[in-house]
């Protein structure tokens, strides 16, 4: 085929301007480290990268929340862990105040140990985070959780029973906290009875079944009060505020009196025509700081003007001690298991990335060895054909003439 | 003899001289682009001798029409290219891309859902919404300066075009005017090389053909038949019309009459080729289509997100608000110009319900006053293959909510039967989208109500809420709390085997409904509403999980101060997650991909044409190479042949002007010898 001068000098520059394009191309891939230098040079594989990049950003994020989650159950295992040691500390000043052979002032002192806990206890139901937010607060963090009320002597949550939950994987979510009504206040009933009259011939007294005195408290007048009286011919009943008649039977000096769940041991010295007052509180759970401020309460008022029902109160704080403490080494064994869950979500969430970011750069990366020796290649057919065009231009028949 | 020998010398001096000028006219335009290699062809006389010579114009006619469609085919590619890459390297460029974004306000929602009553958290999700939408608003800001550039370059294309066809038809009269005679006037093929330069320069343009007529002349006409230049030299124009139904530029043939008068002739986008034809099937076929899928994306992006913030509660124990502003979205029907009626359609997002909201364009079609049909449509407004009709009437106020296309329409005054409207509700949403929220405090990450279990409960069960749906009807007015008549308590009054007897109570203390019994204990407030008979849809459920007893009761309450709640947050960053926007306008309403996925869509989209695009134009290049190769070696100069051609001219001119100084002495020779 007959070839004219300018289609020569056209196929010189145009084999010059494609290898310099060649070269300009594997240079940016060396530079910008990826073999996609747009979308256009692989489309399906840069839709692959784009959504594995959302997968590792994902992945990122989780990993924070992870850390996120891992202070804050820390942080609630310690102030649970201090707690608990609180409490057994109350637990073994309780026993040691049944010691009969403690006198008055020393069970002040006892007592006054048990302030010193009650505010301790206090504090903690109370721990604020970082930012000042209350932990064992439920959704309401910004307000005391545990609140003291003068007037009944006592301590409430006033918060609700919300969780918030972390998210440690697309669907994997772990509370990071506990409520307090979860933690401090699910203790068992109490008995709560207040001797108006007769207190002198009230030897002891206990709940033999809290849940029929629950059930048969209805906050009613009739129901809050009720009379123990030993009628002529020797036989006992107790009636309510109403005047009906809640059990009866015969009388012997020094039994057990029981109604509705109630038992009480009078004293050999009740006889006929004697009576005893009392008034019936609801029977509801407490919470542990109150538990403990009521046997305070009862330790200091155990002096010689004051009876010695003390020693109920530490019966029936025993057994609210040991709840306590059951419930709060049950939470933390709930926070266990969430740290062995977030612990081993972290390392398959690590293997994941790992897996995600290898097939991104399988996809995108350039692979060196290639791309250098294309370079070099490049590099080389490029100043070949500057050379060839360099000689050839120069022949001319011209030139001879 | 010697008179003869004069005579074959004078015309052989004369045919070499020729050869010698049509040699060195080839070797002085060896580089000029449009000329065309002569050559002297050497007619035998019938008596014997050199009778004259013939000045050709070396041309293969097949192959120099087969380089002008060539060379559209190349321009075409290019011009196509040249826009397609920007937007190809603009969508896949880490920095600007709208994807990172996204990301980085799901990522700041997981920050503030980590501690949720925590402002700066929340002033790092305004700041990453923020940056969200202005990415959306320069991206399709970017578009649309695309389509503005577009259509200048194509006015520009077809004032050039114009020009073009005006001298050729000049070209054509002065070819005629010039061979009255014969076709050895060597001026006749600097006319013919002109008029083939300006074809070629059309075909970079346009795509056309040419018919030759035997007056010399060439008319050419487009693609699709329509003639652009005819033969006797008049010509007709193209222009670019802005299309008032469809508001787009469009090609356009415009035929002058005898009388005076024009028509107008739509070209089709396929049958234009060349760089007019690149530009705007660019338009039509990448660059719409991913104004409209970020539209698209960025309506279901701002439509989520808000109907989920308004499930929730905010700092301000309020229920929460809408998050984005999609108001301004709203879009105006173009009637077609055969409407009849004086009615004005406009679409807006249906907000709380626009799943299936389609990044294609639609047509509205008014079968009476009041009935319409509604259907998607194609770039060049032809319902799309597959694409559901929608049907439906207008209420009283000329509305209608169209579900399955995510969108509600309006039509105000009145249209008649037959009445046609194309809406782009895709088109410009993603410039128009906007941040409505400037208090950290309005992102609501609580949920609204809370739940709790009574501690005195016996059984072995707790409460959850079940579901949260868009506030409705049970709470008031100041959205801060629950109405008295709420649901707020369900206690179970006896359970008999797997039978529960419930009771609901409201806010106020008050039973609502009566007790009911059910085996079910999943979605307790709309059983209970649904057994008595009460048509709520409840905006909040419950589950009873696990075995609870007689007596045991649990309490629904307003979240007030739950701050520390993060479930509607949870669900917020969820969103991310899930399908949400619809893959085609032609296919199923439902939505099938997730924002990520959708944006990875539009960018492959763009990406995979890209490269098909490229690997046309790279063979339509080789293709054009060889067409090149073929014609230049027939038209095109070769110096080393000129130069030899000079020789061997030279030394035929040396040759004939020996023939005369021999007859010179022959004739010499004979006077000498008469005496």
């Amino acid at each position: 085929m007959r070839l004219s001068t300018s289609l020569f000098y056209q196929r010189a520059q145009d084999s010059l301007t494609t290898s310099q394009s060649r070269l300009d191309k594997v240079q940016l891939q060396l530079t910008k480290q990826t073999r996609i230098l747009s979308p256009a040079d692989d489309p399906i594989g840069n839709s692959q990268v784009l959504a594995l990049d959302e997968k590792l950003a994902q992945n990122a994020q989780f990993d924070r929340n992870s850390t996120t989650l891992e202070n804050n159950l820390r942080r609630e295992e310690s102030v649970l862990s201090n707690m608990v040691d609180f409490v057994q500390k109350a637990r073994t000043l309780a026993v040691n105040a049944g010691n009969g052979s403690l006198s008055a002032e020393n069970r002040e002192a006892v007592a006054l140990e048990l302030r010193n806990i009650e505010q301790a206890l206090f504090d903690f139901t109370n721990s604020q985070d970082e930012a000042g937010e209350y932990i064992f607060a439920g959704y309401q963090n910004r307000i005391q959780p545990m609140e003291y009320d003068q007037g009944t002597e006592s301590y409430s949550y006033r918060s609700d029973d919300g969780q918030r939950e972390i998210q440690l994987s697309p669907s994997l979510y772990l509370p990071a906290g506990d409520p307090g009504s979860k933690v401090f206040s699910n203790l068992s009933k109490r008995l709560d009875l207040e001797f108006t009259a007769g207190q002198g011939f009230v030897e002891e007294y206990r709940a033999t079944n809290i849940d029929d005195l629950d059930a048969y408290w209805d906050g009613t007048p009739n129901t809050a009060s009720a009379t123990i009286e030993i009628t002529a011919g020797n036989n006992y009943q107790v009636v309510d505020a109403g005047g009906t008649t809640l059990a009866s039977g015969a009388y012997t000096p020094g039994m057990e009196i029981e109604f509705e769940g109630v038992a009480v041991k009078t004293s050999e010295s009740m006889g006929v025509g004697d009576q005893i007052d009392l008034n019936i509180g609801e029977p509801v759970s407490r919470n542990i700081l109150t538990q403990i401020g009521d046997l305070a309460d009862s330790l200091e008022n155990s002096g010689p003007e004051g009876k010695n029902f003390f020693r109920q109160e530490i019966a029936s704080s025993l057994t609210a001690f040991d709840d306590a403490i059951s419930s709060l080494t049950d939470t933390q064994a709930k926070i266990g298991a969430r740290l062995n869950v977030l612990e081993s979500s972290r390392l398959s969430n690590a293997d994941i990335e790992i897996v995600n970011k290898k097939a991104r750069s399988d996809i995108s990366d350039v692979d060196y060895s290639t791309a250098v020796t294309d370079l070099i290649k490049n590099e080389t057919i490029y100043s070949a054909a500057q050379q060839v065009f360099s000689r050839v231009s120069r022949l001319s028949l011209f030139d001879y003439l | 003899m010697s008179f003869d020998l004069l005579q074959l010398g004078k015309n052989g001096i004369l045919a070499h001289q020729r050869s010698l000028q049509t040699t060195s006219q080839n070797i002085n335009n060896a580089n000029t682009p449009s000329y065309v290699r002569e050559r002297t062809e050497y007619l035998e006389s019938s008596y014997g001798g050199l009778e004259r010579v013939r000045v050709q114009r070396m041309i293969d006619e097949f192959a120099n029409r087969q380089l002008r469609t060539d060379i559209s085919k190349v321009s075409y590619y290019e011009a196509n290219l040249q826009q397609a890459e920007q937007l190809d390297t603009l969508l896949g460029d880490s920095t600007t891309n709208v994807a990172s974004s996204i990301e980085s306000f799901f990522n700041s929602m997981q920050d503030a859902n980590n501690d949720p009553g925590s402002v700066t958290a929340r002033q790092l999700i305004l700041a990453e919404a923020d940056a969200m939408v202005t990415k959306f608003n320069d991206f399709s800001g970017y578009l649309d300066e695309q389509k503005s550039i577009i259509n200048e370059r194509v006015k520009l294309s077809t004032d050039r075009i114009n020009s073009i066809a005006e001298n050729i038809g000049n070209l054509n009269e002065r070819i005629f005017a010039s061979q009255g005679g014969s076709d050895a006037n060597g001026d006749t093929n600097a006319l013919l090389n002109q008029r083939d330069e300006e074809l070629r320069k059309l075909a970079e343009l346009i795509e056309f053909n040419v018919v030759k007529h035997e007056t010399g002349a060439l008319s050419v006409n487009l693609k699709n038949g329509q003639p652009l230049v005819l033969e006797d030299g008049r010509f007709n124009s193209v222009a670019a019309k802005n299309n008032p139904n469809t508001e787009r530029l469009e090609f356009v043939l415009e035929k002058e009459h005898g009388s005076g008068s024009k028509s107008e002739f739509l070209v089709p986008v396929g049958d234009i080729g060349g760089e007019v034809g690149g530009y705007m099937e660019y338009r039509d076929e990448i660059l719409m289509p991913t104004q409209r899928r970020m539209g698209q994306l960025a309506v279901r992006i701002a439509d989520s997100l808000n109907t989920q913030n308004q499930k929730g509660m905010d700092l301000d124990n309020q229920l929460g608000r809408k998050l984005f502003d999609l108001t301004q979205t709203s879009a105006q029907g173009l009637g077609y110009d055969e409407n009849t009626g004086n009615a004005t359609v406009t679409m807006n997002v249906l907000e709380g319900n626009s799943e299936s909201f389609p990044s294609e364009n639609l047509q509205v079609t008014m079968t009476s006053a009041t009935d319409y049909e509604v259907v998607a449509v194609d770039a060049t407004g032809k319902p799309l293959q597959g694409a559901e009709v929608v049907t439906g009437t207008l209420d009283g106020a000329g509305n209608a909510d169209i579900v399955r296309y995510g969108v509600s329409l309006n039509v105000a005054n009145t249209a008649n039967a037959g009445d046609k409207f194309l809406v782009k509700p895709a088109e410009s949403a993603a410039s128009e989208i906007s941040l409505s929220v400037r208090r950290p405090e309005d992102i609501a990450l609580a949920s609204p109500v809370r739940v709790s279990d009574n501690p005195d409960n016996e059984g072995a069960a707790s409460v959850e809420i079940s579901q949260i749906n868009t506030p409705d009807e049970l709470y008031n007015a100041t959205n801060d709390g629950l109405i008295g008549t709420a649901p707020a308590e369900i206690e179970v009054v006896s359970v008999t085997g797997n039978n529960y007897e419930l009771r609901m109570l409201d806010q106020n203390g008050n039973q609502i409904g009566t007790n009911y019994t059910t085996t079910d204990l999943n979605n307790v407030i709309q059983q209970v509403y649904d057994n008595a008979g009460i048509g709520i849809d409840a905006d909040y459920d419950i589950n009873i999980v696990g075995e609870p007893e007689a007596g045991d009761n649990y309490r629904i309450e307003y979240n007030l101060n739950g701050f520390d709640d993060n479930s509607n947050g949870q669900e917020l960053s969820d969103l991310q997650r899930q399908q949400l926007v619809r893959r085609d306008g032609a296919e199923d309403f439902e939505p099938t991909m997730t924002f990520n996925e959708s944006y990875g869509r539009l960018v492959s989209d763009v990406g995979s044409k890209v490269s098909q695009n490229r690997v046309l134009r790279d063979s339509a290049v080789a293709v054009k190479a060889q067409t090149e190769a073929l014609y230049e070696s027939q038209s095109g100069v070769n110096l080393e042949e000129e130069a030899a051609n000079l020789i061997q001219y030279q030394q035929a001119y040396t040759a004939s002007a020996r023939i005369i100084t021999t007859s010179q002495t022959i004739f010499d020779t004979l006077l000498r010898s008469l005496g």
